[in-house]
């Protein structure tokens, strides 16, 4: 199988002098576009998630929203986050981002990992924690800007979106993209996923949505989960999405990278 | 031994050759530790089966434990999408996406059990017990029960003290084996879920076009260049088949309209919104045929070709006040004799293509709707004008030949007690603008079960027999009466009038359920078909049991107490049964509605004197047999693993109910014990009859060698129908149900064909089988330029059909007469008291 730990390209707590293997000419990058004008919530993303991982999260309660589980955890990978606004004519927009990591080209839980190989870096770009490593520190949680790892209660582990490793290495698709009713999900290679971002982009904005654009912020080198967004000019509205995520000093200045 | 999933997980178990050791399991115990995962699913067994919780279909993909070797067990571990499937191609939506728990839930059910009367708790039975005390209850109440004569003497052979509800989410096998079973016995308190989600869809588009299901198909949708979601809201019910809603807008430029009270996930995707007034909506599609008029944006040759807008409706018809022509005041009914056209002396109706006449249909209802002003439906429907002029005019656009709008509804119109209405006016505005017949358009119901539209084409409902026909009244006392009443005249000459073949439908029905028993000298079995004097529908038979009059009841893959509008007056008539049976995978809140859940369930339970049979039964997963989607497409499914436990398919528990009450009838005799022995069962194991025989009956068999007019057979004694167009009404073809013929011939199970070649505009010929005779869109030949020459009329669609042999030329041929090209078909004007209606059909 492809993605074992030849392809590992960066290993957390893992200093210059015994790096991840680079003999391989590695795989191309991939990368997940996430199309929140397609999105209808149905939350298939979310069920397809649990179904592939074997996660079976608690039986949650209705917040009174349609976000449902309200949060992230260490048991829900994946979930939909709805925004309801109002345009200036009083007309309303729902705003639905699928929310769960990244995969930064910079991956700041990575770099704020003290547990040398918890958390890895494969050459395809995902981002990949290694449980049996993780000692629960949490520090991962500090040095994600987008506020996505979860520490379970169960064994004190660090657990987040794995972009179906175990798929992508036999030449699958994450679980979430393939189930994704109304295709608001893909899935390929990075440079393939910019360009359809493009043809999304100028559609949107053939009808009226001067705001489109693609979410790929450079302050962690590019993610490989982007987004298109009907309102690229203000991430924020879709559940503070930051505008301009980075890697906290206090990490960067880590151990590795 | 059956494992949960999770069971399954823990426990590892014997293996799937190449998968890691970690990925079954064998993990330690903490499966949260670990390295990167491995592929969980190489060499897994791989079965293809259709996703059990909505209409649309969706292709799925189960891995089961072992490579399919004799010595592994099967349970299945995983389900994802199945890529192949035209309409999901790999896609599932949460409900789908879960299937695998739904399979290992904990509420299935391992084993027979029985409720003694006024006991606290359920007690293990033997299948022989359960089926033995059924059997012997089923016989005792009918033979008491059963009325053979009427307080007139007329002969009407039916049992009304009994009664079943059949499954929507079961098999087409499964299916002709309750209607099989329970009209054998009598039974007309038959139904199934068609009951409470599409009856008034059934009942206005049925009279509209001639049948009463979904135009085109879930893929079709993507052809459209208006998409109108209004009384439904698919994004969320229908998520897989919103795809092709979301494929229109962003392939092919769609507008997509959302009007509904709510702002919903449809809503959320779409480029317009508008609110409306709950149960307002046939306010606004009234408007929406005014505007249409007014403007003058209708397709002139379509509706000219293919309605009957230039039919000319009696003088003595009128509509005054409200009031329709014919109402008696006093029993608040109609007499509809003035409903009609003015005639021939060959009793053709009469016509002005010209429109001039007054008294053409167009006229009356361009006098019907002028009151729906823009103003009017504002006032009415709370949209603002602005809104909905903009959808008229949206809509509008498409009144053209090349253009087509789609019409997406569900619950949210047919949940009303104006539902055939509004459907009936939405039906309208699609003829006038040459929408229906047409790629990219239609009147879509969306149905809701899996296999919800397949048990309303088999008839599993009170006063209906398979493929459309109805069940005989107990005024039609003998066949010819019947025959005559229900076979549609032509209005006009040269008219297609396909349904003009009736007799053929039903005579070769009757030769599937009677046998040899059918004969011309008995009329094929007339006599006992039970004889309806008013609906039994399930809403009217629960208020017969609330009322004390109804002993028995089956619930087979149905939980009424959850479904029904009052849960109360539900567990009161249930509690006033004599026997119920519950026939499911699940436990049911109906199968157990007798037992105390303090504040959600607060019942007597020593007071409740029913015997329930609780009987444990396979699920989707476990069964082979067909599926109709909404799009009617019969797909046919394969089972994974075995059935939980003791748990037996539906098929075996119908069978041996059924095979024990004909034992006893032979053994002690009866009342009228004809129908019950003379039913045809000819199965190779009647307690326990297979899918597959089940199937190819249902399709229905050449009785002697066919041939055509030069005496040449065309399908030889013995051999399974081709199609409905060979069937005959003198005993000589058999068919449950004619609109499936043509699903499972001598080229084999048609159902099961997974060629998902698209051959144009989406179309998917080759994949599984549409009734009628394969066919993807309904009313497809009004797509057709009727004159050739001036190759206007959505020529594209025709043109990418007849390349696909979608209509072939058996379709053309046997269904067309040479040169002649289809006019509308029957009805009088006003039928449904909408307004005065354009109807088609072809």
């Amino acid at each position: 199988m492809a993605m074992q730990s030849q392809d590992i390209i960066r290993r957390s707590a893992t200093n210059g002098l015994t790096p991840a293997p680079q003999a391989r000419d590695h795989q191309q990058e991939v990368a997940k576009l996430i199309d929140v004008s397609i999105c209808t919530g149905c939350k298939g993303c979310q069920v397809a998630c649990s179904e592939w991982n074997d996660l079976r999260d608690e039986v949650g309660h209705n917040v009174g929203v349609y976000d449902n589980p309200a949060d992230l955890t260490a048991e829900t990978w994946t979930v939909i986050r709805f925004d309801e606004v109002e345009d200036e004519s009083g007309r309303l927009e729902w705003l639905l981002r699928k929310e769960g990591c990244m995969h930064c080209e910079e991956p700041g839980c990575l770099k704020a990992c003290p547990s040398p190989g918890a958390i890895v870096q494969f050459a395809n770009g995902i981002v990949d924690f290694q449980s049996d490593q993780c000692i629960g520190c949490g520090y991962c949680i500090a040095g994600c800007p987008f506020d996505v790892p979860r520490i379970n209660k169960k064994d004190n582990k660090a657990y987040k979106c794995t972009l179906c490793a175990d798929r992508v290495s036999v030449g699958q698709e994450p679980a979430c993209v393939k189930t994704c009713p109304t295709g608001a999900i893909s899935f390929g290679s990075k440079a393939d996923m910019k360009d359809l971002a493009a043809t999304r982009v100028a559609e949107l904005k053939s009808r009226g949505h001067e705001g489109a654009g693609l979410y790929d912020p450079q302050g962690v080198g590019g993610t490989h989960v982007m987004y298109v967004l009907t309102h690229a000019d203000k991430p924020e509205m879709y559940h503070r999405l930051p505008k301009d995520p980075h890697i906290s000093r206090l990490c960067a200045a880590g151990k590795n990278g | 031994m059956t494992l949960g999933r999770r069971q399954f997980l823990k426990a590892g178990g014997t293996c799937v050759a190449g998968a890691s050791a970690l990925a079954l399991g064998f993990a330690p115990p903490k499966a949260y530790a670990g390295d990167s995962r491995q592929y969980k699913l190489v060499r897994a067994k791989e079965t293809r089966n259709n996703c059990t919780y909505c209409s649309v279909g969706c292709g799925i993909l189960m891995y089961s434990l072992g490579d399919g070797a004799k010595n592994a067990k099967p349970s299945i571990f995983h389900i994802e999408g199945d890529p192949d499937h035209p309409v999901s191609r790999g896609s599932l939506c949460p409900k789908g996406a879960g299937l695998v728990d739904f399979i290992h839930s904990a509420g299935r059910l391992h084993y027979p059990e029985y409720r003694a009367p006024g006991a606290k708790e359920w007690k293990r039975i033997s299948w022989e017990e359960a089926t033995d005390r059924i059997a012997r209850l089923l016989k005792d109440d009918r033979d008491k029960n059963f009325i053979e004569r009427n307080e007139k003497g007329e002969l009407v052979n039916r049992w009304l003290s009994s009664g079943m509800l059949a499954s929507s989410a079961a098999s087409n096998e499964t299916g002709v084996l309750d209607f099989k079973f329970a009209r054998a016995l009598g039974m007309l308190g038959l139904d199934c879920q068609a009951r409470l989600c599409h009856a008034p869809t059934v009942a206005a588009l049925a009279p509209s076009f001639g049948r009463g299901a979904m135009t085109n198909n879930w893929v079709d949708i993507k052809n459209a260049n208006v998409v109108l979601i209004m009384g439904g809201n698919p994004a969320e019910a229908h998520p897989v088949g919103f795809k092709w809603v979301m494929e229109a807008k962003i392939r092919n430029g769609a507008k997509v309209l959302v009007v509904d009270p709510r702002f919903n996930r449809s809503a959320a995707v779409a480029d317009f919104y508008t609110p409306i007034r709950a149960g307002a909506d046939a306010a606004f599609m009234l408007g929406v045929v005014n505007y249409l008029l007014t403007h003058d944006k209708i397709q002139h040759d379509y509706v000219k070709a293919y309605t009957n807008a230039a039919l000319i409706v009696r003088e003595d018809y009128t509509f005054d006040e409200g009031l329709f022509s014919g109402y008696n005041a006093e029993k608040r009914t109609y007499d509809k004799s003035s409903w009609t056209y003015e005639r021939d002396e060959k009793g053709f109706a009469l016509q002005d293509p010209t429109f001039q006449n007054p008294r053409c249909v167009i006229n009356l209802l361009r006098k019907h709707v002028e009151r729906y002003t823009p103003e009017m439906v504002t006032q009415m429907c709370g949209t603002p004008v602005k809104d909905f002029l903009y959808v008229c005019e949206t809509l509008a656009s498409t009144s053209v030949p090349d253009l087509t709008s789609t019409f997406l509804f569900a619950l949210g119109w047919t949940h009303h007690t104006s539902g055939s209405q509004v459907i009936r006016s939405a039906a309208m505005v699609q003829l006038l603008l040459g929408n229906i017949g047409m790629a990219g358009g239609g009147m879509n119901a969306l149905r809701g079960h899996s296999n919800i539209q397949g048990y309303t084409d088999l008839g599993l409902l009170s006063l209906r027999l398979p493929g459309y026909l109805n069940l005989p009244s107990d005024k039609q006392q003998d066949m010819a009466t019947y025959l005559k009443e229900t076979t549609p005249a032509a209005d006009l000459p040269g008219q297609v009038n396909y349904y003009h073949n009736t007799p053929k439908f039903f005579v070769s029905m009757m030769k599937t359920l009677w046998g040899e028993h059918a004969t011309s000298d008995n009329n094929w079995g007339f006599n006992w078909l039970p004889k309806w004097d008013r609906s039994y529908d399930m809403l009217a038979y629960f208020d017969m049991m609330y009322q004390g009059k109804v002993n028995g009841y089956i619930a087979q893959g149905f939980n009424p107490l959850a479904a029904m509008p009052d849960k109360n007056k539900t567990i009161a008539a249930l509690s006033k049964l004599k026997f119920l049976v519950s026939i499911d995978p699940l436990s049911t809140e109906t199968a157990s509605f007798w037992q105390n859940e303090g504040q959600f369930n607060d019942v007597k339970t020593e007071d409740i004197q029913t015997e329930v049979f609780r009987l444990p039964a396979s699920c989707f997963a476990e069964e082979n047999g067909s599926i109709v989607n909404s799009g009617r497409w019969l797909q046919w499914h394969f089972a994974g693993a075995a059935p939980p436990g003791e748990a037996w398919q539906d098929s075996r528990v119908i069978g041996t109910i059924f095979t024990k009450i004909r034992d006893l009838y032979k053994k002690e005799g009866g009342v009228c014990p004809e129908p019950v022995l003379n039913m045809q069962w000819n199965y190779k194991d009647a307690e326990d009859p297979t899918p597959e025989e089940v199937a190819r009956e249902c399709n229905g068999y050449a009785l002697a060698d066919i041939t055509d007019d030069q005496g040449k057979v065309v399908v030889p004694k013995g051999h399974l129908l081709p199609d409905f167009s060979v069937m005959k009404d003198d005993g000589t073809t058999s068919s449950f149900c004619w609109v499936f013929a043509g699903s499972w011939t001598e080229a084999g199970n048609q159902m099961a064909r997974r060629d998902n070649t698209d051959t144009g505009l989406g179309s998917t010929p080759g994949w599984a089988w549409a009734w009628p005779a394969n066919r993807r869109i309904l009313y497809n030949r009004a797509s057709m330029d009727r004159m050739a020459a001036r190759g206007t009329l959505n020529a594209r669609f025709w043109n990418g059909m007849a390349n696909a042999g979608v209509l072939g030329c058996a379709g053309l041929s046997a269904y067309i007469p040479a040169g002649q090209w289809g006019q509308p078909l029957y009805h009088a004007a006003g039928r449904s008291g909408a307004s005065v209606c354009l109807w088609r059909h072809v």
